[in-house]
């Protein structure tokens, strides 16, 4: 009904008088609370009658306000929530003024105190009722945020904190005195750097100067625009600058006209420069704070008892700096899982923990960080995914298709391998091998492209923020509005890798220059442009790993802390200008690094044995220290396990998650066949079948005249299937995961054999499917021979006559079609390599496939993988309702849990108390508390089945406790 | 949304205050400035048809003289391969096939002037990162979707229905990776990405429980979950944050699980009559999903033909009888799901949009003058009706549809030129426009932005894309 009223104008224009009236009960009945205070304690009686008449009007006054209000709620576009928390506060004010009202008619009437008490009480909460209805009232007509937004802790860009800072920093100065030079300097480079992220878009040199105003060099500042001086020394009130910053939002004039308005600080801060007399720093220093090229050599501090790491002295210095004391390490069971975690990624097996708890040698936890490291598999296995991350390196992606793009995941799994020295790494990326040639090649699309993405330009972004943590990203389009970086210097660097002279565009526009082959930090050396470009690249990463690259050894061990303790030492890790925490630090590890001949294990080692390193996790995310602008190290943060870990974590406590790979560091000898099924068509191309049975037939010939020794045969089918050998059955499945080992001696003859497979594909929609099948046949004489699935077989789609006999040789398959190939067992897109289709398993291959060999799937993206498009270096680790989708639906966490539980089952099947005991040491390390074993005992006693098996496994994993790195 | 109160809660933490000082220099300019008019939004939901593989305007939306086949034909003369057919607007006319949607065309506008990108070379999957994101590949940065942005900006409307789903698309089909690569809410983080349902008639799955447990031991499994949790002594190790964040995001898919909105996944709820129209295919049911989805509060939801190279709409030969059947697929459940929006209220506050990454032609490639490599090989003369259709790929005009959310009813922005380059002649409009129209209709501003990496990246970009105002009524 309120719908077709809110049509009638007067209804609509009544509704409207809403935010009008509003202001009237509220201001009479703050006005009437305030005035009721100043009766307390029996004074100023004289108000009374005065008081009361603002109570009864103001409760009348607010019925008012709210039945027009609710006319325009429904008449209006608002948002729901807030506008509902208004509308609920709204009423509860007018019935608690009511209320009031009545309540101090009844202390009148009876004069009690007691009852003016009350009416005083209820007075009071109708004014705070108000004050909130007041706020989400003001949040639906100016933005939820409209308040919020001023407010220090919610500002979004740290511009305004670094401006505030200054700001305040300099009028407390300008308090005590004439700044000094020092100060004008400061309040100099902060104005400039307001200029570069505001205004240089549109006034500066590299841009067509709007207005004519050019503000990034001090003629052009102090020349103005078109219209004449903007900036007039000592007299900002007569500058065009400042009031151009203060007119209105939407004034022709006001500035700048794009992107955000300049908040306050940064207009106060601009208003004192010139108030200052507009000084111009003449430093040759860029605007943007810079690092250091070259490490400082810091003397490590005295070591203290207890303290013997170097490391720890360093922190030793800065916790007493920061009034910090040492806490206890954590205990054996807290350190030995999260050194297992950082070290190999994997969970210590119970036997581990239980031996490492009872050593009682005082260097038990070095010895334990050295032997995890010294397992070279695990630990490359490990590493391969923050390295994969940091190298923009994938098994899948965009560019592949055309070839735009090549992976280094063979250079690179044997580089952590071997522990190859981090300047050697360095060479081989910047001046590569074939093998590791991809990272430097990038991604290329089919097409044109800016020229801020061209492969050139992709190597120096990459290089630049990978290796020495520097964003190039701006720079390739125009001079960086963040940096000192210039287009030139972006486009010289990207000419280094080029084979061909590189024009310079700015935005997409050609200036008319060509860049120059550059590294930007000159003093490392020249580029010779007469050099080829292996010349160039040659010298380039000798320039780069040369020890005074401070930068490039500070980067690693930066990044490293943070892999460790959860945030660098800079952070973010990708902008190594900004200043470190503890510098000295810093650079002390960055020289270690280059004294211990750039071993990166070596650097690992070193945290890990830190005191440091071993204190309680502090509970922070990664995300709030990385943004804590004031952060204090006090301990590793706690991290969550990595999408990898967490598949694998699911492999060692369950059943393994995966069982073919995209790279395969064992060389498992993959036994040859192809992936075979129906060769459904659409409109002549190649389609997926529907699902369905399908039906398959292979004749083949064994010599006559030589005796079958041993017949071994290997099946995996996508979905289901059975297998027939010369009509009899040999074997059947449910799992392409599960490789079927049949030993079909017996069934073959000599001459004509006969495999004949029904083979099924559930679901609802036209996948892929397929049979891959390789039978070794080992004959008297030594000879062998090889059948295996290929587009020799035939298939059918419609179901043979029963009795027909299709499952033995004498059948007349004349009708039948043949198959289409999706790729062989080594190389295909869609089953991967399947590492069990082998007939000889290797002993050196790990237990089970770790995540970080596999492709991406939707369960390891769901838990943060990323999909590696561009570099990463801060992998999400909030957790989502997409993620907890997958955890709690997703047939995926649900069907490895269920293998889990049938392994479980049949190791503890008749002893529920012990599979739960098993169960808590093998996911968290420790024993189950009492509470826990009764619940649990609960779920899967008397007769423990799969089920319960399978929900226990579930409520397990998914505890903070088993996906948290204390 | 919850993200950002977190974020702030952090910052609440450990950003030292130090307001009073400030407020002493703040200006009352600093507050006036921040009162910026909002856009009034005309729309809370949008619903994205997207007809992959490049749609031929001049086969659909926009016909052209039609030339019948007959062996022997000049592929240069042919501009349409089927007759027009009039529409529920007086001089508007289909293309045969379309009659359906042509019956609702008086509550909607059809946009016949959008120029698609010049990218060099035909790819689809590019085109398409670039209408689905407003950039084009490759970016330095991972670029959302526009239902993230949208998700991100306006979060959920129904707290239990995810508010950017995707519906149709498989992801193991040619060019995957280039579609998993606008699938994205790129740096908005995954909490805004799309909730992938590639088949509609098994939508359900995706928020049920897994196949094979019931709803009573999901139950009792969650139960379990929550009381080791009580009984975990992680408690003195988990920081607060940490695990009430983890705990609340299970909570929430719980909720899910066991919310009676959750049907609104459920096709099998949908009476025998309407299920049967729309059902025309993956296609049609999945305009089916997206009318339930509405109706219990999506925020944008986009169907798809699916690409699939070669498929669908990517008619490289056989053009002509491939384009009937697409029709097919679209024209019934199309037409009902704006009566059936029409129907239940929704449309006012429901934007539809139909469109493709490009058209087609039967001789260009690209567009006029622009040297795009023939990708096509097409014939001079016609031998059989297999070279009858529109085979190449042509960027310099394309059709898109509108509907609801404030959209003119019955009017047709900008022109084609009605012979041969049929390209745009008059209004022309860009990837910019359309999203910045669209992010208009929802209430968003234009220079809506996410810092990442220091600087301000925009819905569209630079923050320059204007709506086109004159398609909203």
């Amino acid at each position: 009904m309120l719908d077709t009223l809110s049509e009638i104008w007067v209804w609509e224009f009544l509704s409207r008088l809403h935010p009008l009236v509003v202001h009237f009960p509220i201001g009479v009945l703050i006005t009437a609370f305030f005035l009721e205070l100043l009766t307390l304690g029996d004074k100023r009686s004289e108000l009374r009658p005065g008081i009361r008449w603002l109570v009864y009007i103001g409760a009348g006054t607010s019925l008012v306000a709210a039945l027009v209000g609710l006319m325009l709620a429904y008449g209006g576009n608002y948002p729901a929530s807030t506008l509902d928390y208004h509308q609920y506060t709204g009423i509860a004010t007018v019935l608690l003024s009511i209320t009031a009202a009545w309540l101090l008619y009844r202390a009148d009437v009876s004069g009690r105190e007691r009852d003016l008490n009350i009416y005083r009480g209820t007075l009071g909460a109708t004014v705070l009722m108000l004050t909130f209805a007041g706020h989400f009232g003001a949040s639906l007509t100016h933005g939820s945020d409209y308040l919020t937004s001023v407010l220090p802790w919610n500002y979004e860009v740290s511009d305004r904190g670094e401006s505030s800072e200054l700001l305040m920093e300099l009028v407390e100065h300008r308090e005590m005195g004439p700044l000094s030079e020092h100060h004008l300097n400061e309040l100099n480079l902060g104005v400039r750097r307001i200029f570069a992220s505001s205004c240089y878009r549109c006034h500066a040199s590299d841009t067509d100067a709007e207005g004519g105003l050019l503000l990034d060099s001090k003629e052009a500042v102090f020349e103005g625009g078109d219209g004449g001086p903007v900036v007039i020394a000592y007299q900002p009130d007569e500058s065009e600058l400042l009031r151009r910053l203060l007119l209105p939002q939407g004034h022709d004039e006001v500035m700048p006209q794009r992107g955000r308005s300049l908040f306050s600080e940064e207009i106060e801060l601009i208003r004192l420069w010139i108030d200052e007399g507009a000084y111009w720093s003449d430093d040759a220093t860029g605007i943007f704070r810079e690092a250091q090229l070259a490490l400082s050599k810091p003397e490590p501090p005295e070591a203290r008892p207890g303290l013997d790491s170097t490391i720890d002295r360093f922190m030793d210095v800065y916790f007493q700096k920061h009034g910090i004391n040492w806490k206890e390490p954590v205990d054996d069971k807290v350190f030995i899982r999260r050194v297992y975690l950082d070290a190999i990624g994997l969970l210590p097996e119970p036997e581990e923990v239980e031996s490492f708890i009872t050593d009682t040698a005082p260097d038990k936890r070095d010895r334990l960080i050295d032997s995890l490291l010294s397992r070279d598999h695990d630990y490359a296995q490990n590493s391969l995914s923050f390295w994969n991350d940091l190298l923009r390196n994938a098994y899948t992606g965009t560019g592949f298709i055309t070839g735009g793009r090549k992976q280094i995941t063979d250079w690179l799994y044997n580089s952590l391998e071997q522990n190859k020295p981090y300047d050697q790494m360095v060479r081989e990326l910047v001046n590569p091998e074939e093998n590791s040639e991809g990272f430097i090649r990038g991604i290329q699309w089919r097409g044109d492209f800016n020229a801020s993405q061209s492969t050139e330009m992709q190597a120096a972004q990459n290089i630049s923020q990978s290796l020495i943590g520097v964003n190039l990203k701006c720079a390739s389009c125009h001079n960086s509005f963040t940096s000192n970086l210039t287009l030139n210097e972006a486009y010289g660097f990207a000419a280094v890798f080029s084979d061909t002279a590189l024009a310079i565009e700015r935005c997409e526009v050609p200036t008319g220059d060509m860049a120059e082959p550059a590294f930007f930090y000159s003093e490392l050396g020249d580029i010779d442009g007469s050099l080829s470009r292996e010349e160039r690249l040659e010298k380039l990463a000798d320039m780069l790993v040369d020890n005074n690259n401070g930068r490039l050894y500070r980067t690693i061990v930066n990044r490293f802390w943070a892999r460790l303790m959860g945030r660098g030492l800079v952070e973010p890790t990708d902008e190594m200008d900004l200043e470190p925490w503890n510098q000295e630090l810093l650079d002390w590890l960055a020289a270690d690094l280059i004294d211990h001949d750039y071993d990166l294990k070596y650097l690992l080692s070193s945290i890990m044995r830190s005191r440091a390193y071993q204190l309680p996790s502090v509970g922070m995310t990664e995300m709030e220290a990385g943004a804590a602008e004031d952060y204090v190290f006090s301990g590793p943060l706690r991290r969550r396990m990595s999408a990898e870990q967490f598949a694998d974590a699911l492999s060692q406590l369950a059943a393994p998650v995966y069982s073919s790979v995209a790279y395969d560091p064992f060389d498992s000898q993959i036994a040859e066949a192809s992936w075979i099924w129906y060769d459904t068509r659409e409109d002549g191309r190649p389609a997926f079948s529907p699902p369905g049975t399908y039906y398959f037939r292979h004749k083949f010939v064994l010599p006559a005249n030589r005796r079958i020794e041993q017949a071994r045969l290997l099946i995996s089918v996508d979905q289901s299937f059975e297998l027939f050998v010369n009509g009899s059955k040999a074997g059947q499945g449910q799992d392409w995961r599960q490789v079927e080992r049949l030993d079909v001696t017996q069934q073959l003859q000599n001459g004509e054999n006969l495999l004949a497979i029904q083979a099924e594909k559930g679901g609802s929609t036209a996948e892929p499917a397929g049979v891959l099948i390789n039978l070794e046949v080992v004959f008297d004489d030594g000879s062998e021979l090889e059948v295996n699935s290929n587009s020799d077989w035939l298939i059918t789609n419609l179901q043979p006559e029963p009795g027909s006999g299709w499952k033995s040789l004498n059948y007349d398959d004349g009708e039948w079609e043949s198959v289409r190939s999706f790729g062989n067992s080594r190389n295909n897109n869609y089953w991967g390599r399947l590492v069990e289709f082998t007939h000889d398993p290797s002993e050196e291959r790990l237990q089970f496939v770790r995540a970080a060999l596999v492709p991406n799937d939707p369960f390891q993206s769901a838990m943060g993988r990323p999909a590696r498009e561009i570099v990463t270096t801060n992998r999400e680790t909030d957790p989502t309702l997409l993620q907890a989708l997958e955890l709690t639906n997703g047939e995926f966490v649900y069907e490895v849990l269920g293998r889990g539980a049938v392994r479980w089952l049949t190791e503890y099947g008749d002893d529920p108390d012990e599979m739960i005991r098993q169960i808590y040491l093998s996911a968290l390390n420790r024993n189950p508390n009492e509470r826990e074993l009764k619940i649990a005992g609960d779920m899967i006693k008397p007769e423990p089945n799969s089920e319960a098996v399978q929900d226990l496994l579930w409520a397990i994993v998914m505890q903070p406790e088993f996906q948290l790195i204390y | 949304m919850s993200d950002s109160m977190n974020r702030r809660d952090f910052l609440k933490k450990t950003s030292a205050a130090t307001l009073a000082a400030l407020s002493a220099t703040l200006p009352a300019s600093a507050f006036l400035s921040g009162c910026q008019p909002k856009i009034k939004s005309k729309a809370d939901t949008v619903i994205l048809l997207w007809m992959a593989g490049g749609m031929a305007h001049t086969e659909t939306f926009d016909p052209k003289t039609y030339t019948p086949f007959e062996k022997g034909l000049e592929s240069d003369r042919v501009l349409s391969t089927f007759p027009s057919v009039p529409t529920s607007v007086d001089d508007l006319f289909f293309s045969e096939g379309l009659e359906s949607i042509g019956s609702v065309m008086d509550r909607g506008t059809v946009i016949r002037s959008y120029r698609a990108a010049d990218l060099g070379h035909i790819l689809h999957s590019r085109h398409q990162y670039h209408w689905h994101t407003c950039y084009e590949p490759p970016q330095t940065v991972d670029v959302p979707h526009i239902g993230a942005w949208i998700a991100r900006e306006l979060g959920p409307i129904n707290p239990v229905i995810p508010p950017f789903i995707s519906i149709g698309q498989r992801f193991d089909v040619g060019e995957s990776e280039e579609l998993k690569a606008y699938h994205t809410a790129g740096f908005l983080g995954s909490e805004y990405g799309p909730f992938l349902i590639p088949d509609p008639s098994s939508g359900l799955e995706s928020v049920r429980p897994p196949v094979g447990m019931s709803i009573e031991r999901f139950e009792r499994r969650h139960q379990l979950y929550r009381d080791l949790i009580d009984q975990s002594p992680a408690g003195e190790y988990a920081s607060d944050y940490q695990k009430e964040s983890m705990l609340r995001a299970m909570e929430q898919s719980y909720a899910l699980l066991k919310s009676p909105d959750a049907e609104a996944f459920d096709l099998s709820q949908e009476p025998k009559e309407s299920y049967e129209a729309y059902d025309t295919g993956r296609f049609g049911l999945g305009c089916l999903l997206a009318k339930r989805l509405t109706e219990a509060g999506a925020r944008f939801i986009n169907v798809t033909t699916e690409y699939e190279p070669f498929m669908g709409w990517d008619t490289h030969e056989n053009g002509h009888t491939r384009t009937i059947r697409m029709k097919k697929m679209i024209d019934r459940p199309i037409a009902r799901l704006i009566k059936d929006l029409e129907q239940s209220g929704r449309l006012d506050r429901t934007l539809v949009v139909l469109a493709s990454e490009f058209s087609r032609d039967m001789v260009l490639e690209g567009r006029p003058g622009a040297g795009v490599q023939d990708q096509v090989e097409v014939p001079d003369v016609m031998e059989n009706l297999s070279h009858y259709g529109m085979h190449r790929h042509f960027t310099d005009g394309c059709s898109i549809l509108m509907f609801g959310g404030g959209i003119k009813k019955g009017a047709v922005y900008g022109k084609t030129a009605d012979e041969r380059p049929c390209g745009t002649v008059e209004k022309p409009v860009v990837i910019d426009e359309i999203h910045q129209t669209i992010y208009h209709a929802l209430g968003i501003d234009s220079q809506t932005n996410y810092v990442i990496e220091g600087r301000p990246f925009y819905t569209t970009p630079d923050g320059d894309g204007e709506a086109v105002m004159e398609l909203f009524a």
